[in-house]
């Protein structure tokens, strides 16, 4: 059976310059595209990630525009199209005043209890 | 306005926080309103400017069409832009440490002490970021 992974991306905003399109969600749909089912968990300010109405920034430094900075939003409903789940952990959401409705659709809010779960029913986990 | 002149030292590593673009948003603010910028790269830092990185980050697999500029070319258009309003200084020692030698054109390598000149002459000193 093809193992299902799991990505837990703890560490929020690392680097949005150097990134722009290489940051960790899109890792993560590319492992998906190419046969490697990953699913995500957001923990500690990366459940930030999952909610609705994010700006979309764009910066000019010198003369040169930056035009693609990450926009998790749409990175997140780029991997949800893909069949893979989206978690929030709880308790970071509460921490951070982060009510369900204002999470992207399709995103799901995992307690200690569904952590431990996601964790057991996966083949590999990956904490970034 | 009275222009000032202010003196960022930079220490922290690329893609640890948004310290870079915190670094590239201020610098361009500042510039943008007159003030004179000296910026001290030390530590990890120093491979903001390197000449390898070339004027653009690899491919997106995903999005082939599109071209996404590096951090040497942010730096590089910066000093094109602004000319001798903005100095980019590399700690020798710091560079030699990682191996960072082969910076952009325009940088200029200091060894480490002489980072007290800058800090005489600066209205504004900030130091961001940790070694």
């Amino acid at each position: 059976m093809t193992p299902r992974y799991l990505a837990i991306v703890e560490r929020a905003y690392r680097g949005a310059v150097e990134e722009q399109y290489a940051h960790i969600i899109a890792a993560t749909i590319a492992f998906c595209r190419i046969g490697c089912a990953t699913d995500l968990l957001l923990r500690g300010n990366a459940v930030l990630y999952a909610i609705r109405e994010q700006p979309e920034v764009r910066l000019t430094i010198g003369a040169t525009r930056v035009e693609h900075l990450p926009h998790y939003e749409s990175a997140i409903g780029a991997l949800l199209q893909q069949g893979a789940s989206v978690h929030v952990y709880e308790t970071d959401c509460q921490r951070l005043g982060i009510d369900p409705e204002r999470l992207i659709s399709g995103v799901a809010i995992a307690d200690l209890g569904t952590v431990a779960r996601l964790i057991d029913s996966h083949d590999v986990v990956w904490h970034w | 306005m009275t222009p000032h002149t202010i003196f960022l030292i930079v220490m922290g590593a690329p893609y640890e926080s948004e310290l870079t673009t915190t670094l590239f948003r201020l610098l361009d603010a500042a510039l943008a309103r007159g003030h004179r910028l000296i910026v001290w790269s030390c530590g990890a830092s120093t491979t903001l400017t390197l000449e390898s990185l070339g004027e653009c980050k690899p491919r997106n697999v995903m999005r082939h069409e599109v071209v996404y500029p590096s951090t040497a070319r942010l730096v590089r258009t910066m000093m094109a832009r602004y000319g001798e309003r903005l100095e980019w200084h590399i700690c020798q020692q710091c560079m030699e440490e990682r191996g960072t030698t082969g910076q952009i054109e325009g940088v200029r390598i200091q060894p480490p002490f002489r980072f007290l000149r800058y800090l005489d002459q600066a209205d504004v000193c900030m130091s961001m970021g940790i070694k």
